[in-house]
């Protein structure tokens, strides 16, 4: 008798201790997330009532040094590269995801759909070298006239969209994939081809999850920084026509990473302004997102948007009529802007005429063709795209291998850099990776996997998860660029301790943070409910059940989520280049207070060492053999783990 | 492999991962080794890449240097982020307020044009016209028929002020229009790899940053007379009469002391001043 | 097995001879003959497994979409072998309609569900459009339901109004042949009804094939019956005589529910 009382009452005991444990460790990542945001808006307000909010947003004069801080050309230059970046990889992404999904063979489609997947892992800075290697050279001799330096919004365009282009396809090819087969069938029962069955069923019963794809394609595109910063060309102007895509442009991200070694008060604090522009942007491109997902879903079901429901008969018959003309005067006025770029007025109108004349009568020649043959054009289009996705990508690995093999060898990998990098080796650079993945799993991963655990099992429906949740949200959203801002802030402005290591896997912590918890709870909470209600039916404790059943089950996904999370903080230039990193060290130091070498940054420190090309080429092959064999890694734990566990 | 075998491999593991990490994180750099941290001109800072290299091999000091431009500079020496800056402004130079300058050599600035241009000497004004958007094209300076791409330095580059003050028109700073101007990711290295690759280019870069006989081969003679009139110098083969040089420039708060003191003597010593020479500078002995 | 189709040859819409049909390595029919016979109602019965679901979608060629799937044999739509390399098989389906065992109307308002069909094979007027809608709706027994929603989302309906969606839309396009794979197993005892009572309606116009596992279903509403097992058709008769004088041992053992 005396025993069982015992028992009971130590259940209990662990379980409240646990469960406040649990609480705290989540109160704590909120702290943080909400300290960056206070830190952040704090930091602005100096700006804010000095220079003021309207003159700050409508000046068009960014010269610090003059004391002008006009920031509109650089707000617009982050919306024109972003529409660029769209327009580039929102067709090509969504076509290639058509053919991944409703095309390919499965042994097609098992290749390539892990390949895409890697390839969203390759570091913004190996993009931005990529772009500075190939796509700059390409535009000035494409261009000499219109584009004699190479750097343009074009250049930052087309490398935005390619970085972009995977997670569109991913996302995309996730949501078509998922439309039930029943819809499917029912569709070809009634005699629909598979072209359009696939045009009328599956993309509009998918179109959500598409325009998620292409939602996250944009905020990539919007908080990308290093490969902008190489091959933007960097001058803040409003480019003249606004239209003229091969004028040099500045972003946002480009500024901040360009501007924060800067100390000077007002300074700062604009930059700091800058990025909650950057945010607040952000933050108006998910709401705008949400409203037109929900709105497309209710006009695919009940044949009306939210707004149609409230319109006139008459109103609604005028718009259907006008849909076409303006559409079609629309395309009329942008091929006009983009030939006049080339050539002059009259020719331009003429070309504009003739693509105008070519898309009208497009519909009479589609229903001219039969069926099947249609379904053939389209299924040869779509593969095209996909053929030049893969070309896309294959050049840039090619690229960065074939150039970067010569200068690997044994002194490369062991030495330390000479000559200011030009001789000798990277080891210092390699050790600083291996050291910030180190100290940012240890900081990131107890906070964030219980985190993840807590939220999945243990929060309430109630007002402080919802807190919880929105500041994760926000803070994932936040491009790393910031992270670096409010850690140079912190870190170097405030408490002077200059750059260090522990600061920079600080930084690199809060980034991912939100990543790991969220992975952690969406794992845990696919565990199947037959699981836990076996388990309280043996009298089970709730902590008991977490930790022994739940946490093992999930424990595939969590480690697929921690070796993706680091393996994208081992290729993240913009958090560390002002709080941890340095450019050369010719010494190797395991010092929590010291500064480090790491590769990403070496990477850019290198494009400002005249004769290193072929030294580059090799610290950005090492820089993406590291990251890409944890993605490899990460893949085959999630392999192992889903075929053992089969529920 | 049973449960019990895969519970020990994996505390074992992860014992050997914590140990192994605190290892790589905390054992230090030992306690008798003092850190230099230099910040500063894109120009100054290579010199002082050589300079560390060869100075580290004699003791201790860690020396970390971050190139970031002669602005950052002069404000990470005021706030002692840095134990020195470095600026290529020339010495008195109001941004050195509250510092103390120690010149330890001369640069010379040139200018640098792609293969395309065509042409071996220019004008101070074709240069400001060059510059200011008035001239356009190489054969408005009689070369090649192509379009100048003039290439800038960021606002914080002391080498870009020097620079625009060199080429004032009646005593006020050029007119930049950035417009067309490339600025290249970077400093002095990016710019010179851009003037190789861009066949129209023209930059403005410190001689002693260019180090191979092409890279030399870019730079141009420039007349510097206001007229236009006087004689084209070059500066590699005449560079006793080529007028643009500025002082190459650490910055210390107060008085430079111990390790920081120790440094600098090295520098300004026999062995320092020919490491500065044989890097394309001019020592402080070579002029009055 | 009894060979009754050979003295209607011209009453055949479909006729089948010795198909055998494989799924990869795995031999789903084998041997299978059978008649569907003109505005009858032929029901298919047997265990799962035996093939009766495979056989139904050999009709409109269903089967095409999956993979390894291998045909020998005949099948003949009318006279023309509907496995004939070259053979049009969008114009197969849209005379040989299907209704699916979970209803499966599209994410669609009802309207745009009737006129999925009719839009692809060429109807663009809508006031043809409408007149579809309201014809097919009437045949499958639900226009008087939905008359004043049509443009709400289909999914708003029940189970049972689901389905009989899903009939309607088959109807728009105006096939010949109506197959049912099991229409009635998702749905409760009301609409199982319902569906019943329309099969026999369609029958006047149309020819209805039904796979069923439900006997009694079979024996209420089909003209001839089918029972299969294990991919063999083991007797084809109607149904009448399936059910109260059959002719083979096995078929008597199924009926009388030794097994299955």
């Amino acid at each position: 008798m005396k025993n069982k009382t015992a028992v009971n009452t130590r259940k209990k005991v662990d379980h409240g201790i646990q469960k406040y444990l649990l609480t705290g460790v989540a109160a704590t990542s909120v702290a943080i997330i909400f300290l960056i945001i206070l830190f952040i808006f704090i930091e602005s307000t100096e700006a804010i009532s000095a220079i003021g909010p309207w003159e700050f947003i409508s000046g068009t004069e960014w010269r610090p040094f003059n004391g002008s801080f006009g920031a509109f050309p650089i707000i617009l230059g982050t919306i024109l590269t972003t529409i660029g970046a769209l327009i580039f990889a929102v067709p090509l992404g969504i076509t290639s995801a058509i053919f991944l999904s409703e095309i390919a063979s499965e042994r097609t489609r098992n290749i390539l759909k892990p390949v895409c997947e890697v390839f969203a892992g390759i570091p913004s800075i190996v993009y931005g070298f990529f772009g500075l290697m190939v796509i700059v050279p390409f535009i000035f001799n494409t261009f000499p006239n219109l584009a004699p330096a190479g750097f343009s919004w074009l250049a930052a365009s087309i490398l935005l969209g390619i970085m972009a282009l995977p997670t569109i396809v991913s996302v995309s090819d996730d949501a078509m994939r998922s439309v039930p087969k029943s819809h499917r069938e029912a569709s070809v029962a009634l005699g629909a081809t598979h072209w359009e069955t696939t045009r009328k069923v599956v993309i509009p019963a998918a179109f959500s999850g598409i325009s998620a794809a292409v939602m996250l394609g944009m905020g990539r595109a919007i908080g990308e920084t290093m490969a902008v910063v190489m091959v933007a060309g960097n001058a803040p102007n409003i480019p003249e026509p606004m239209w003229n895509v091969f004028e040099m442009i500045r972003t946002i991200t480009s500024t901040l990473a360009k501007e924060v070694g800067e100390v000077t008060g007002l300074h700062l604090s604009a930059l700091f302004l800058l990025a909650l522009v950057l945010m607040a942007m952000l933050l108006l491109t998910n709401l705008t997102a949400n409203l037109i997902m929900r709105n497309t879903k209710r006009k695919f079901e009940t044949g009306q948007g939210m707004i149609e429901k409230h319109l006139p008969d008459n109103v609604k018959n005028v718009i259907n009529m006008a849909k076409r003309p303006v559409m079609l005067s629309m395309a009329f006025v942008v091929v006009m802007m983009m030939a006049s770029l080339f050539t002059d007025i009259i020719v331009s109108t003429l070309i504009a005429f003739a693509c105008i004349l070519f898309i009208s009568t497009m519909p009479f020649i589609s229903k001219r063709i039969r069926s099947l043959n249609r379904q053939r054009i389209a299924h040869l289009a779509m593969s095209a795209s996909m053929i030049v996705v893969c070309a896309i990508l294959f050049i840039l690995i090619a690229d960065i291998t074939v150039k970067g093999i010569p200068a690997l060898s044994w002194e490369f990998l062991t030495d330390v850099p000479r000559d200011m990098g030009r001789a000798g080796g990277i080891l210092p650079a390699i050790v600083g990776t291996v050291q910030l993945i180190i100290g940012t799993a240890l900081i990131a991963l107890p906070l964030g996997i219980l985190t993840g655990i807590y939220l999945a099992e243990f929060a309430k429906d109630n007002r402080f998860t919802k807190i919880v949740r929105s500041s994760i949200d926000i803070l994932n959203g936040t491009p790393s660029i910031v992270f670096g801002l409010f850690g140079f802030a912190l870190f170097v402005h405030y408490l002077g301790i200059g750059r260090t290591l522990i600061g920079g896997c600080i930084v690199l912590a809060f980034l991912i943070l939100p990543v790991i918890i969220r992975t952690t709870e969406e794992t845990v909470k696919a565990v199947p409910q037959e699981l836990r209600e076996a388990s309280a039916a043996m009298g089970a404790t709730k902590w008991e059940t977490t930790a022994k059943v739940i946490v093992p089950a999930a424990m595939g996904g969590v480690v697929t989520g921690v070796i993706l999370s680091l393996g994208r903080a081992a290729g993240e230039t913009a958090p560390i280049m002002f709080v941890a990193a340095v450019g050369i060290k010719r010494h190797i130091e395991f010092s929590l207070f010291d500064t480090i070498m790491a590769l990403p940054y070496y990477l850019y420190y290198l494009t400002e060492v005249p004769n290193s090309e072929e030294v580059r080429y090799g610290v950005a092959l090492v820089l993406l053999m590291i990251v890409l064999s944890m993605f490899a890694i990460a893949s085959m734990v999630r392999h192992h783990y889903s075929k053992k566990v089969r529920w | 492999m049973n449960q019990k075998t895969k519970m020990i491999i994996a505390v074992a593991l992860t014992a050997v991962m914590c140990t192994g990490g605190t290892y790589m994180l905390t054992s230090g750099s030992g306690s008798d080794t003092t850190v230099l941290r230099l910040e500063g001109s894109t120009t100054v800072a290579p010199l002082m890449e050589k300079y560390a290299e060869i100075y580290e091999g004699y003791t201790n000091v860690r020396i970390e240097i971050t190139p970031n431009g002669s602005q950052n500079g002069v404000d990470a020496a005021n706030s002692g982020v840095a134990n020195i800056g470095l600026s290529s402004r020339n010495a008195g130079h109001a941004s050195h307020a509250g510092l103390t300058e120690i010149r330890i050599g001369v640069d010379t600035v040139v200018l640098i044009v792609g293969s395309g241009a065509g042409v071996t000497a220019l004008t101070k004004t074709q240069v400001i016209g060059i510059y200011n958007g008035t001239i356009t094209n190489w054969n408005q300076v009689g070369g090649e028929n192509r379009l100048i791409v003039p290439v800038d330095r960021y606002e914080g580059s002391g080498t870009r002020s020097y620079f625009e003050e060199s080429f004032a028109s009646d005593g006020t700073s050029t007119l930049n229009i950035n417009r067309n101007h490339a600025s290249p990711a970077g400093g002095t290295g990016a710019v010179i790899g851009f003037v190789s690759s861009n066949p129209g280019a023209i930059a403005y870069v410190s001689l002693g940053s260019l180090v191979t006989s092409a890279e030399k081969g870019m730079a141009v003679a420039l007349d510097m007379t206001n007229a236009g009139t006087g004689t084209a110098f070059s500066p590699i083969t005449q560079l006793e009469n080529y007028t643009l040089k500025r002082d190459l420039v650490l910055l210390v708060k107060g008085e430079p002391t111990g390790p920081v003191s120790v440094f600098i003597s090295w520098i300004l010593g026999t062995e320092g001043q020919k490491i500065l020479e044989e890097a394309g500078y001019l020592p402080l002995a070579a002029l009055s | 097995m009894v060979k009754i189709y050979e003295n209607n040859n011209d009453g055949n819409v479909i006729t089948i001879d010795s198909l055998n049909l494989w799924y990869g390595e795995n031999q789903a029919l084998i041997d299978v003959s059978m008649p569907v016979m003109k505005n009858k109602i032929t029901a298919l019965i047997g265990p799962s497994g035996c093939g009766k679901s495979t056989l139904i979608r050999c009709m409109n060629r269903m089967n095409d979409l999956v993979n390894g799937c291998r045909i020998e044999g005949s099948m003949k739509f009318r006279g023309d072998e509907i496995y004939e390399p070259g053979a049009d098989v969008i114009s197969l389906r849209k005379r040989i309609g299907m209704i699916f065992q979970k209803p499966n109307p599209f994410p669609m308002t009802i309207r745009d569900n009737i006129t999925y069909g009719p839009k692809i094979h060429g109807v663009v007027e809508n006031d043809e459009l409408d007149e579809i809608v309201e014809r097919s709706l009437k045949q499958a027994v639900l226009w008087e339901e939905v008359k004043d929603r049509l443009d709400k989302p289909a999914f708003s309906l029940s189970g049972g109004q689901q389905q009989r969606l899903c009939i309607a839309r088959t109807l728009s396009i105006n096939p010949e042949v109506i197959l049912m794979d099991e229409p009635t197993s998702a749905l409760d005892p009301i609409a199982t009804a319902k569906i019943e009572d329309l099969a026999i309606e369609l029958q006047k116009e149309y020819t209805v094939v039904i796979v069923t596992h439900n006997m009694q279903q079979a024996a209420r509403i089909s003209d001839n019956t089918g029972f299969m097992y294990l991919g063999k058709m083991i007797e084809f008769d109607e149904t009448e005589k399936i059910f109260n004088k059959p002719s083979d041992e096995l078929t008597e053992r199924y009926i009388t529910g030794r097994f299955g």
